[in-house]
């Protein structure tokens, strides 16, 4: 309610955007307005930015701007942004922005905390970046980067051959780009491919975000539910990626569809990370789905009298829009779980199984009350699915949890500390504090080295990953002061006799913060509980043996405000990982080196699943 | 005692096998080489040696079978030669990639055909070290392609075509095979009564033969565009001019951030896309067995890993595959003795006694990546012999010419 006449500060903004590509709209209108946090708008004509996000609409083949949109002029806003179209430079930099907002929302809900980027920089987003089949994260600009192209003259689907086709007007991959850039600065070092699961992760991930998100928009849910008749299983442009893409180029079909028959055997056989990541997606879905059934199964009794059997013909409009109202919940609910897994996930070398458990024990901690199940169906759809949880007794939600610690552990000091002064700053970030506002402060990182060949970019991004073993190396990479001061304390916490071993990490070895968040969560008494998650990286050096791959060990933690932890998540120096990656490194040889080449795998592993090649297979 | 000869000519940085049975009836296995490293024939010598030899044998200027294994100017360029004019060839076998009524294998040519194009129209306006530069050139010159002048647009003078279109009119039949998918598929030609051949590749999926998607073939078109001159027919910017924004507005981001973001826009590995469209081609090599009698001959052509894998332990066909493999009696080396031609899972199986030729020249420049490789050299045992440098006593059953110029296996069969 408003308190004065000057008070008109909206809370959303609406804007239309496709909600699937234009191709697939064009058979329907499948134009969707979104809303998403307002936020004032600083414009020129070269970009526009919020305080999160920055669009930039620079052609760099063709060395030009396209003029930006001004969102905040009365004229546009008042329609909710221009008009859907392909030919309009300026409605694809509305959409990029729209569905980038939507995503790092999501990522605020779910982890009840703001998402920032290093030094409060702004995520950069540029349309029209280059001239190419594919869209990726480039993390030494922050930016994502949308390329364009013209369609197969051969075989171009529906589209026209030869018409130009825009990666940024297909919500799926900006969708999927945007998460990659946020997981990447989550965890950076899922850069470093150690296992198959680590780069099948990254895409998977991004693709369930994608996908869940255009399930929580209740215009194109509704006209879905009423298409398949609430049976989500059913095939709909809901579960097709990227479908203009696959078609331009020449694949005649949506570059994949999630929904397929399970083959628990397949993720044993697979080591292609495309694959791979097909099959957690595939997991994550059919989870999403029987929870989804089992939340509208009341409903469905209803409205059929207990047989279960809808009626032939239209659904009733009510019955639609109820089961459209549920979908979009369940979405949301799995889109929780599934970006708060990231949280409890170890800051490097992640595997399936350790995902699913972050996801069990993440949704755990939010919701003790499992009324619709979600946790056993996401565990019985990932067996069916052939992802097996390893180190554990059975499949029952209790022994797929993470282990919490000894809640009798002696509380420490430091810690808490560092988890109350992590509270405050995470209230400012949120803006919900009653501490005097301070001024953002906005660093720039060292300017970026221009890019003459893949194996630069490869480089760039692997450069950071390592570190040299010594302890003068700061504890944190930050530079904001009051994020870095707490940096320093975790650093001394790290550093303190016993800690390391406690964690499972090497007590002679330095410890990197690599990252630290405050978790504000509702407990199940009512309460506000606040926690701290932190992850702490040993990175090690390159490593001959492994392909050039550097073998890190770490661990994250969660620690309470009275400065006990509660859950050590940890993947230790050990032999049995080493070898594990080693016989991965040998195995990628093998597929693609069987001769009697000197074996020099060096930068390959890292330049076969680097963020763009990884993309620029995915986008084609 | 039945014998069978396999002579091979010192061409140099390429492949020519003449076989002759004890019928006297005679396949030519390819004939070419690299101009970058040529042996101790010009094409016409080459030519005319060839066409001699088979006079001399049969006293009629006919071939039974010639077999282009694939369209690489090192093995096809020859057949260019006007002095074929006068000899007629029983059949011609192609890889079914190069049957030109072949939808599927049009549209697959169509795709590499835009991209090379485009890559070879881009190179000569990249920055690109010298030894890379060099390196490309190799390639491109290879697939048929000279990029230092103007390459040709129509889809029908590319890579070789010509070569291959003069044996198709020569040829009084011709097989482009596999013409199924079975593996190995066989068949018995009426030209070489006695004769059994097993073809195990090319794969006859296209999805097999280009596993990996080809680097972005807008890149280089906007490379080229970007170089000025002749290509302005590439591309257009997306948008029209009224959508720009004034050039000399306020910066939003540091020159160096656009700097990178150019780079990346621009940024082409031209040699890794030379790679991709050599690799693609040699993908589309035949690889034949032939059983004469009791001998059975391995002829890979320039068969890569891609064909390789689907027939050694682990793969699709491997227990189809693996009696021919492990009894052949001869060995034609794949692909000049490269690193990824010849698995170390078929010199297992072959054994160290198979008497082997690698047709190859060893010398400077990257192009070569070190061709032949000596670990390969090694592992194939003292019956491999190698065209550029044979040892100077030759194993048991080598001979060779006058002059050195070629070297001839027999064998019983």
């Amino acid at each position: 309610m408003r308190k004065s006449p000057q008070d008109i500060r909206p809370e959303r903004r609406a804007l239309k955007i496709f909600a699937f590509d234009p191709m697939v709209a064009r058979a329907g209108d499948h134009r969707v307005t979104i809303d998403v946090p307002y936020s004032k708008m600083q414009w020129r004509p070269k970009g526009f930015r919020d305080d999160r996000i920055e669009v930039i609409d620079y052609d760099g083949a063709n060395n030009t701007y396209y003029t930006a949109i001004q969102l905040d002029d009365a004229q546009i806003a008042m329609q909710d942004g221009v008009e859907p179209a392909e030919a309009d430079p300026q409605f694809h930099q509305q959409m990029v922005y729209a569905v980038a907002a939507r995503v790092l929302e999501n990522f605020d809900r779910a982890l009840g905390r703001r998402v920032r980027f290093w030094g409060n920089e702004r995520l950069r987003l540029f349309p029209h970046a280059f001239e190419g089949r594919n869209a990726f994260f480039d993390p030494g600009t922050n930016s994502v980067l949308f390329g364009y192209f013209r369609a197969d003259e051969d075989d171009a689907g529906a589209n026209l051959p030869g018409q130009l086709v825009f990666t940024c007007l297909s919500h799926d991959i900006v969708a999927h780009e945007v998460t990659h850039a946020v997981l990447d600065r989550l965890h950076r070092h899922f850069r470093e491919p150690t296992n198959p699961h680590v780069p099948a992760l990254h895409e998977a991930f991004a693709d369930i975000v994608a996908m869940l998100q255009r399930f929580t928009f209740p215009e194109v849910v509704r006209r879905v539910m009423s298409d398949t008749r609430g049976d989500l299983l059913r095939r709909s442009p809901l579960l097709e990626i990227g479908a203009q893409f696959g078609a331009a180029v020449g694949l005649g079909e949506a570059l994949r569809t999630v929904g397929q028959a399970p083959d628990p055997t397949l993720i044993a056989r697979t080591r292609e990370p495309h694959r791979l990541g097909r099959v957690l997606v595939a997991a994550v879905y059919e989870g999403f789905v029987r929870a989804f059934e089992r939340r509208t199964k009341d409903l469905i009794a209803i409205a059929t009298g207990g047989s279960g059997r809808l009626p032939e013909g239209d659904l009733h409009p009510d019955l639609v829009a109820r089961l459209a109202s549920e979908g979009a919940k369940t979405a949301q609910l799995v889109l929780t779980m599934v970006i708060r897994a990231t949280d409890y996930l170890p800051p490097v070398d992640p595997t399936f199984s350790d995902f699913l458990r972050a996801m069990v024990t993440a949704d755990y901690e939010l919701h003790r009350a499992d009324e619709i199940r979600l946790r056993a169906s996401m565990i019985e759809a990932f067996r069916i699915h052939g992802i097996r949880p390893e180190a554990v007794g059975s499949l029952s939600v209790e022994s797929l949890l993470l282990d919490p610690r000894d809640p009798a552990d002696s509380p420490n000091e430091l810690l808490a500390k560092c988890v109350g002064e992590l509270l405050h700053l995470g209230m400012r970030d949120m803006k919900r504090s009653t501490m005097a506002e301070k001024e953002e402060k906005r660093f720039l990182r060292p300017a970026p080295p221009k890019v003459e060949s893949s194996a630069d970019f490869i480089k760039q991004q692997h450069v950071e990953l390592v570190r040299e073993e010594d302890d003068k190396q700061g504890d944190i990479d930050e530079p904001d002061e009051d994020w870095a001061d707490i940096g320093k304390q975790l650093g001394l916490w790290a550093k303190t006799e016993g800690t390391r071993a406690k964690l499972g990490l090497d007590e002679k070895r330095p410890v990197q913060i690599t990252g630290f968040h405050p978790v504000h969560r509702i407990a199940a008494g009512g309460e506000l509980l606040v926690e701290m998650v932190a992850h702490l990286v040993q990175a090690g050096a390159p490593d001959d043996e492994l392909g050039g791959l550097a073998f890190s060990a770490g661990a994250t933690i969660v620690a309470g405000i009275d400065g006990r932890l509660r859950y050590v998540i940890s993947k230790p120096f050990s032999k049995e990982r080493r070898a594990r990656v080693s016989e991965w490194v040998r195995a990628f040889e093998r597929d693609r080196n069987p001769g009697f080449r000197e074996l020099r795998p060096g930068d390959t592993l890292r330049e076969a699943f680097s963020s763009r090649a990884m993309d620029g297979r995915r986008w084609r | 005692m039945s014998e069978l000869r396999i002579r091979m000519y010192n061409v140099g940085f390429g492949d020519c096998f003449l076989l002759t049975l004890p019928d006297d009836k005679t396949i030519l296995v390819d004939c070419g080489f690299h101009n970058n490293a040529p042996g101790d024939y010009s094409a016409k010598e080459l030519v005319a040696q060839v066409i001699a030899d088979v006079v001399a044998l049969t006293g009629k200027k006919w071939i039974d079978v010639v077999i282009a294994t694939h369209r690489h100017r090192d093995h096809v360029f020859a057949f260019n030669d006007p002095q074929w004019d006068e000899v007629q060839f029983g059949e011609v076998w192609f890889p079914w990639v190069d049957n030109p009524k072949s939808a599927e294998a049009t549209k697959l040519w169509r795709k590499h055909h835009a991209f090379t194009m485009h890559l070879a129209a881009a190179v000569p306006s990249l920055p690109i070290a010298p030894e890379k530069r060099e390196e490309i050139e190799f390639l491109l010159w290879n697939a048929g392609i000279d990029e230092r002048g103007a390459p040709a647009l129509g889809f029908n003078a590319w890579s070789n075509e010509d070569a291959l279109e003069k044996l198709r009119r020569r040829a009084k039949k011709r097989r482009y095979l596999p013409r199924t998918r079975k593996v190995p598929e066989t068949f018995e030609p009426e030209a070489l009564p006695g004769v059994t051949v097993h073809v195990l590749g090319p794969s006859r999926n296209p999805s097999e033969i280009v596993e990996e998607e080809p680097p972005d073939p807008q890149t280089f078109k906007r490379l080229a565009l970007n170089a000025g001159g002749e290509n302005a027919w590439l591309a257009e910017p997306p948008f029209p001019p009224v959508w720009r924004a004034p050039p000399d507005d306020e910066r939003v981001i540091t020159a160096a951030d656009e700097a990178r973001i150019e780079s990346l826009a621009r940024q082409a590995d031209a040699l890794f896309a030379a790679e991709f469209v050599d690799h693609m081609i040699n993908s589309t090599s035949l690889l034949l067995v032939l059983d004469i009698g009791k001998a059975r001959l391995l002829l890979p052509g320039d068969a890569e890993w891609g064909t390789w894998k689907r027939l050694v332990p682990g793969g699709a066909h491997a227990d189809a595959c693996k009696e021919l493999l492990e009894t052949a009696s001869f060995f034609k080396v794949g692909h000049h003795g490269s690193h990824n031609a010849t698995p170390e899972d078929l010199v297992k199986m072959l054994g160290k006694s198979v008497p082997a030729m690698i047709s190859t020249k060893s010398g400077k420049g990257n192009f070569r990546k070190g061709i032949p490789l000596p670990k390969l050299l090694e592992a194939l045992g003292a019956r491999a012999v190698r065209s550029d440098k044979p040892p100077e006593k030759l194993p048991k059953g080598f001979k060779r010419g006058p002059g050195g110029h070629f070297i001839d296996l027999t064998m019983k069969c």
